[in-house]
Protein backbone atom coordinates (compact mmCIF):
# COMPACT_ATOMS: atom_id res chain seq x y z
CA UNK A 1 0.00 0.00 0.00
CA UNK A 2 1.65 3.60 -1.11
CA UNK A 3 1.95 6.04 1.35
CA UNK A 4 -0.91 8.06 -0.11
CA UNK A 5 -3.50 5.07 0.41
CA UNK A 6 -2.01 4.70 3.75
CA UNK A 7 -2.86 8.79 4.34
CA UNK A 8 -6.36 8.18 3.01
CA UNK A 9 -7.46 5.14 4.84
CA UNK A 10 -6.57 7.72 7.66
CA UNK A 11 -8.46 10.47 6.47
CA UNK A 12 -11.47 8.06 6.19
CA UNK A 13 -11.97 8.50 9.60
CA UNK A 14 -14.30 11.80 9.15
CA UNK A 15 -16.90 9.39 7.80
CA UNK A 16 -19.10 7.80 10.24
CA UNK A 17 -18.30 4.17 11.10
CA UNK A 18 -21.58 1.99 9.62
CA UNK A 19 -20.10 4.26 6.47
CA UNK A 20 -16.29 3.13 6.42
CA UNK A 21 -17.32 -0.29 7.39
CA UNK A 22 -19.35 -0.67 4.15
CA UNK A 23 -17.35 1.10 1.81
CA UNK A 24 -13.86 1.91 3.29
CA UNK A 25 -12.19 -0.77 1.86
CA UNK A 26 -13.14 0.00 -1.69
CA UNK A 27 -12.93 3.46 -1.52
CA UNK A 28 -9.38 3.11 -0.52
CA UNK A 29 -9.12 0.38 -3.54
CA UNK A 30 -10.36 2.85 -6.07
CA UNK A 31 -7.96 5.96 -4.80
CA UNK A 32 -4.94 3.19 -4.71
CA UNK A 33 -5.99 2.83 -8.74
CA UNK A 34 -6.37 6.17 -9.23
CA UNK A 35 -3.19 7.77 -7.92
CA UNK A 36 -1.34 4.89 -10.09
CA UNK A 37 -2.84 5.81 -12.91
CA UNK A 38 -2.23 9.81 -12.62
CA UNK A 39 1.28 8.95 -11.22
CA UNK A 40 1.83 7.47 -14.10
CA UNK A 41 0.72 9.94 -16.55
CA UNK A 42 1.83 12.92 -15.10
CA UNK A 43 4.08 11.82 -11.78
CA UNK A 44 4.11 13.61 -8.95
CA UNK A 45 2.01 16.47 -10.21
CA UNK A 46 -0.69 14.07 -11.33
CA UNK A 47 -0.17 12.49 -7.98
CA UNK A 48 -0.78 16.33 -6.68
CA UNK A 49 -3.96 16.75 -8.80
CA UNK A 50 -5.64 13.33 -7.36
CA UNK A 51 -5.13 14.90 -3.73
CA UNK A 52 -6.28 18.42 -4.97
CA UNK A 53 -9.29 16.75 -6.15
CA UNK A 54 -9.85 14.09 -3.90
CA UNK A 55 -9.97 16.38 -0.56
CA UNK A 56 -12.67 18.58 -1.47
CA UNK A 57 -14.51 15.64 -2.54
CA UNK A 58 -13.44 13.89 0.92
CA UNK A 59 -14.41 16.79 3.36
CA UNK A 60 -17.84 16.95 1.21
CA UNK A 61 -18.90 13.52 1.34
CA UNK A 62 -18.04 13.23 4.90
CA UNK A 63 -19.79 15.72 6.14
CA UNK A 64 -23.18 14.80 3.66
CA UNK A 65 -22.64 10.89 5.73
CA UNK A 66 -22.28 12.52 9.32
CA UNK A 67 -25.53 14.13 8.55
CA UNK A 68 -27.58 11.56 7.31
CA UNK A 69 -26.06 9.25 9.69
CA UNK A 70 -27.43 12.12 12.91
CA UNK A 71 -30.45 11.55 11.11
CA UNK A 72 -31.07 8.08 11.46
CA UNK A 73 -29.57 8.39 15.04
CA UNK A 74 -32.63 11.43 15.37
CA UNK A 75 -35.44 9.25 14.49
CA UNK A 76 -34.40 6.59 17.68
CA UNK A 77 -34.95 10.12 19.13
CA UNK A 78 -37.95 11.12 18.58
CA UNK A 79 -39.87 7.84 18.16
CA UNK A 80 -39.67 8.28 22.51
CA UNK A 81 -41.10 11.40 22.00
CA UNK A 82 -43.93 10.88 19.99
CA UNK A 83 -45.20 8.03 22.18
CA UNK A 84 -44.59 10.52 25.12
CA UNK A 85 -47.28 12.60 23.60
CA UNK A 86 -49.36 10.40 22.38
CA UNK A 87 -49.43 9.06 26.39
CA UNK A 88 -49.93 13.11 27.50
CA UNK A 89 -53.05 13.22 25.12
CA UNK A 90 -54.23 10.38 25.84
CA UNK A 91 -53.81 10.89 29.45
CA UNK A 92 -55.71 14.30 29.51
CA UNK A 93 -58.48 13.28 26.90
CA UNK A 94 -59.05 10.19 29.51
CA UNK A 95 -59.09 12.98 32.62
CA UNK A 96 -62.53 12.53 34.28
CA UNK A 97 -62.87 16.11 33.97
CA UNK A 98 -62.47 16.18 30.36
CA UNK A 99 -65.13 16.24 28.03
CA UNK A 100 -63.13 18.69 24.90
CA UNK A 101 -63.23 15.46 22.25
CA UNK A 102 -62.20 18.23 19.66
CA UNK A 103 -59.15 19.57 21.35
CA UNK A 104 -57.94 15.92 21.96
CA UNK A 105 -58.42 15.43 18.14
CA UNK A 106 -56.69 18.34 16.94
CA UNK A 107 -53.84 17.71 19.56
CA UNK A 108 -53.64 14.07 17.81
CA UNK A 109 -53.62 15.70 14.41
CA UNK A 110 -50.98 18.30 15.39
CA UNK A 111 -48.90 16.04 16.98
CA UNK A 112 -48.82 13.16 13.98
CA UNK A 113 -48.34 16.38 11.61
CA UNK A 114 -45.60 17.72 13.27
CA UNK A 115 -43.61 14.40 13.33
CA UNK A 116 -44.29 14.22 10.07
CA UNK A 117 -42.83 17.06 8.64
CA UNK A 118 -39.58 16.66 10.76
CA UNK A 119 -39.62 13.00 9.64
CA UNK A 120 -41.83 12.26 6.55
CA UNK A 121 -39.89 8.71 5.58
CA UNK A 122 -42.56 6.83 7.97
CA UNK A 123 -45.48 8.60 8.41
CA UNK A 124 -47.10 5.69 9.55
CA UNK A 125 -44.78 5.12 12.48
CA UNK A 126 -45.55 8.82 14.03
CA UNK A 127 -49.11 8.03 13.46
CA UNK A 128 -48.87 4.65 15.77
CA UNK A 129 -46.69 6.52 17.96
CA UNK A 130 -49.23 9.48 18.40
CA UNK A 131 -52.30 8.43 17.71
CA UNK A 132 -52.34 4.56 19.37
CA UNK A 133 -52.81 5.47 22.89
CA UNK A 134 -56.10 6.83 23.25
CA UNK A 135 -58.23 3.98 21.15
CA UNK A 136 -55.93 1.35 23.43
CA UNK A 137 -57.25 3.11 26.98
CA UNK A 138 -60.62 3.38 25.75
CA UNK A 139 -61.14 -0.01 24.43
CA UNK A 140 -58.76 -1.48 27.38
CA UNK A 141 -60.58 0.61 30.31
CA UNK A 142 -64.16 1.43 28.90
CA UNK A 143 -64.62 -0.93 25.37
CA UNK A 144 -65.36 2.76 23.63
CA UNK A 145 -64.50 1.68 19.80
CA UNK A 146 -65.56 5.06 18.62
CA UNK A 147 -62.26 6.19 20.31
CA UNK A 148 -60.51 4.55 17.51
CA UNK A 149 -61.28 7.43 15.55
CA UNK A 150 -58.02 9.07 16.81
CA UNK A 151 -56.21 6.65 14.35
CA UNK A 152 -57.78 8.27 11.58
CA UNK A 153 -56.24 11.97 12.82
CA UNK A 154 -53.11 10.74 13.59
CA UNK A 155 -52.82 8.98 10.17
CA UNK A 156 -53.78 12.15 8.42
CA UNK A 157 -51.76 14.46 10.49
CA UNK A 158 -48.92 12.04 9.64
CA UNK A 159 -49.57 12.16 5.99
CA UNK A 160 -50.65 15.66 5.90
CA UNK A 161 -46.99 16.52 7.62
CA UNK A 162 -44.84 14.50 5.37
CA UNK A 163 -46.64 15.67 2.48
CA UNK A 164 -46.33 19.21 3.31
CA UNK A 165 -42.73 18.65 3.94
CA UNK A 166 -41.58 16.56 1.14
CA UNK A 167 -43.58 19.57 -0.89
CA UNK A 168 -41.64 21.86 0.53
CA UNK A 169 -38.40 20.67 1.68
CA UNK A 170 -36.56 17.92 -0.75
CA UNK A 171 -35.78 15.33 1.53
CA UNK A 172 -33.20 13.49 -0.23
CA UNK B 1 -51.15 -8.08 -5.74
CA UNK B 2 -49.21 -7.52 -8.74
CA UNK B 3 -50.76 -4.31 -9.91
CA UNK B 4 -49.97 -3.09 -6.24
CA UNK B 5 -46.18 -3.96 -6.46
CA UNK B 6 -46.18 -2.59 -10.35
CA UNK B 7 -48.17 0.94 -8.42
CA UNK B 8 -45.57 1.05 -5.58
CA UNK B 9 -42.49 0.62 -7.99
CA UNK B 10 -44.08 3.40 -9.91
CA UNK B 11 -44.65 5.96 -7.20
CA UNK B 12 -40.94 4.83 -6.24
CA UNK B 13 -39.84 5.72 -9.26
CA UNK B 14 -41.48 9.19 -9.20
CA UNK B 15 -39.78 9.66 -5.58
CA UNK B 16 -36.66 9.08 -7.11
CA UNK B 17 -36.59 11.89 -10.10
CA UNK B 18 -35.19 13.68 -10.51
CA UNK B 19 -31.89 11.73 -10.25
CA UNK B 20 -28.55 13.45 -9.01
CA UNK B 21 -25.68 13.64 -11.84
CA UNK B 22 -23.96 11.48 -9.95
CA UNK B 23 -26.67 8.79 -9.94
CA UNK B 24 -27.17 9.46 -13.56
CA UNK B 25 -23.65 8.66 -14.69
CA UNK B 26 -23.34 5.85 -12.42
CA UNK B 27 -26.62 4.00 -13.97
CA UNK B 28 -25.39 5.40 -17.86
CA UNK B 29 -21.82 3.56 -16.80
CA UNK B 30 -23.71 0.27 -16.13
CA UNK B 31 -25.71 0.32 -18.25
CA UNK B 32 -23.55 -1.81 -21.17
CA UNK B 33 -21.80 -3.58 -18.65
CA UNK B 34 -20.54 -4.36 -15.46
CA UNK B 35 -17.94 -2.40 -13.51
CA UNK B 36 -16.22 -2.27 -9.87
CA UNK B 37 -15.75 1.30 -8.87
CA UNK B 38 -12.57 2.60 -10.17
CA UNK B 39 -14.11 0.73 -13.34
CA UNK B 40 -17.32 3.45 -13.15
CA UNK B 41 -14.67 6.49 -12.13
CA UNK B 42 -13.03 5.92 -15.58
CA UNK B 43 -15.75 5.39 -17.96
CA UNK B 44 -17.69 8.77 -16.70
CA UNK B 45 -14.21 10.80 -16.71
CA UNK B 46 -13.78 9.14 -20.21
CA UNK B 47 -17.36 9.62 -21.78
CA UNK B 48 -17.58 13.02 -20.80
CA UNK B 49 -14.10 14.15 -21.57
CA UNK B 50 -12.87 14.59 -18.15
CA UNK B 51 -15.40 16.76 -17.36
CA UNK B 52 -17.05 14.77 -14.71
CA UNK B 53 -14.95 12.95 -12.15
CA UNK B 54 -16.48 11.48 -9.22
CA UNK B 55 -14.52 11.42 -6.48
CA UNK B 56 -14.33 7.76 -4.51
CA UNK B 57 -16.65 9.45 -1.65
CA UNK B 58 -19.09 10.22 -4.19
CA UNK B 59 -18.80 7.31 -5.70
CA UNK B 60 -19.56 5.23 -3.14
CA UNK B 61 -21.65 7.15 -1.01
CA UNK B 62 -24.31 7.35 -4.59
CA UNK B 63 -23.46 3.47 -4.62
CA UNK B 64 -24.73 2.73 -0.77
CA UNK B 65 -27.90 4.62 -1.62
CA UNK B 66 -28.27 2.97 -5.28
CA UNK B 67 -28.42 -0.31 -3.81
CA UNK B 68 -30.47 0.75 -1.28
CA UNK B 69 -32.99 1.70 -3.51
CA UNK B 70 -32.48 -1.38 -5.87
CA UNK B 71 -31.30 0.53 -8.92
CA UNK B 72 -28.12 -1.49 -8.99
CA UNK B 73 -26.99 -4.61 -7.20
CA UNK B 74 -23.65 -6.16 -6.81
CA UNK B 75 -22.45 -8.78 -9.57
CA UNK B 76 -21.07 -12.51 -8.32
CA UNK B 77 -19.40 -12.67 -11.36
CA UNK B 78 -16.41 -11.34 -12.80
CA UNK B 79 -15.85 -10.50 -16.63
CA UNK B 80 -12.11 -11.66 -16.38
CA UNK B 81 -11.30 -13.43 -13.07
CA UNK B 82 -7.92 -13.98 -14.34
CA UNK B 83 -7.34 -10.37 -14.61
CA UNK B 84 -8.88 -9.07 -11.94
CA UNK B 85 -8.30 -8.76 -8.10
CA UNK B 86 -10.90 -11.09 -6.23
CA UNK B 87 -11.21 -8.49 -3.66
CA UNK B 88 -12.91 -5.86 -6.04
CA UNK B 89 -17.00 -6.06 -5.88
CA UNK B 90 -18.68 -5.39 -9.66
CA UNK B 91 -21.89 -3.56 -9.99
CA UNK B 92 -24.77 -4.23 -12.42
CA UNK B 93 -27.45 -1.95 -13.17
CA UNK B 94 -31.05 -3.83 -12.27
CA UNK B 95 -34.13 -3.34 -14.51
CA UNK B 96 -35.71 -1.04 -11.97
CA UNK B 97 -32.35 1.29 -12.69
CA UNK B 98 -33.00 0.72 -16.40
CA UNK B 99 -36.33 1.82 -15.70
CA UNK B 100 -35.62 4.88 -13.48
CA UNK B 101 -32.48 6.27 -15.80
CA UNK B 102 -34.87 6.11 -18.79
CA UNK B 103 -37.13 7.86 -17.15
CA UNK B 104 -34.93 10.67 -15.99
CA UNK B 105 -33.53 10.52 -19.29
CA UNK B 106 -37.03 11.50 -20.96
CA UNK B 107 -37.41 14.14 -18.87
CA UNK B 108 -34.29 15.80 -19.46
CA UNK B 109 -34.99 15.14 -23.16
CA UNK B 110 -37.98 17.18 -22.30
CA UNK B 111 -36.20 19.66 -20.87
CA UNK B 112 -33.57 19.86 -23.88
CA UNK B 113 -36.76 19.86 -25.88
CA UNK B 114 -38.05 22.96 -24.34
CA UNK B 115 -34.79 24.91 -24.68
CA UNK B 116 -34.88 24.28 -28.19
CA UNK B 117 -38.46 25.53 -28.81
CA UNK B 118 -37.19 28.45 -27.17
CA UNK B 119 -34.44 29.12 -29.11
CA UNK B 120 -31.99 28.47 -26.76
CA UNK B 121 -29.77 25.70 -27.66
CA UNK B 122 -27.51 27.45 -30.16
CA UNK B 123 -26.65 24.29 -32.48
CA UNK B 124 -29.13 22.51 -34.16
CA UNK B 125 -29.25 19.11 -32.60
CA UNK B 126 -31.55 16.18 -33.80
CA UNK B 127 -35.02 16.77 -34.06
CA UNK B 128 -38.33 14.26 -33.85
CA UNK B 129 -39.23 12.87 -36.91
CA UNK B 130 -42.78 14.92 -37.77
CA UNK B 131 -45.63 13.00 -35.61
CA UNK B 132 -43.01 11.55 -33.24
Amino acid sequence: MSRSERVYRVLLLAYPREFRRDCGVEMVQAFGDLCREEKRRGGRLGLARVWIRTLPDLAFTAFVERSRAMRDRWLFMLVPLAILLGLTIAYVDSSPGWDDTGVSAAAVLGASGLFGVLYPVRPWLWALAVGVWIPAYGIVREFNYASLLALVFSFAGAYAGAVVRKRFVPVR
Amino acid sequence: MERESKGRRARELRDLLPLRPAVLHILLALADEERHGYGIMREVEGRTGGQTRLGPGTLYGSIKRMLADGLIEESDERPDPAMDDQRRRYYKITDFGRRVAGAEAERLSGLVETARARKLLRGRGPSLPEGA
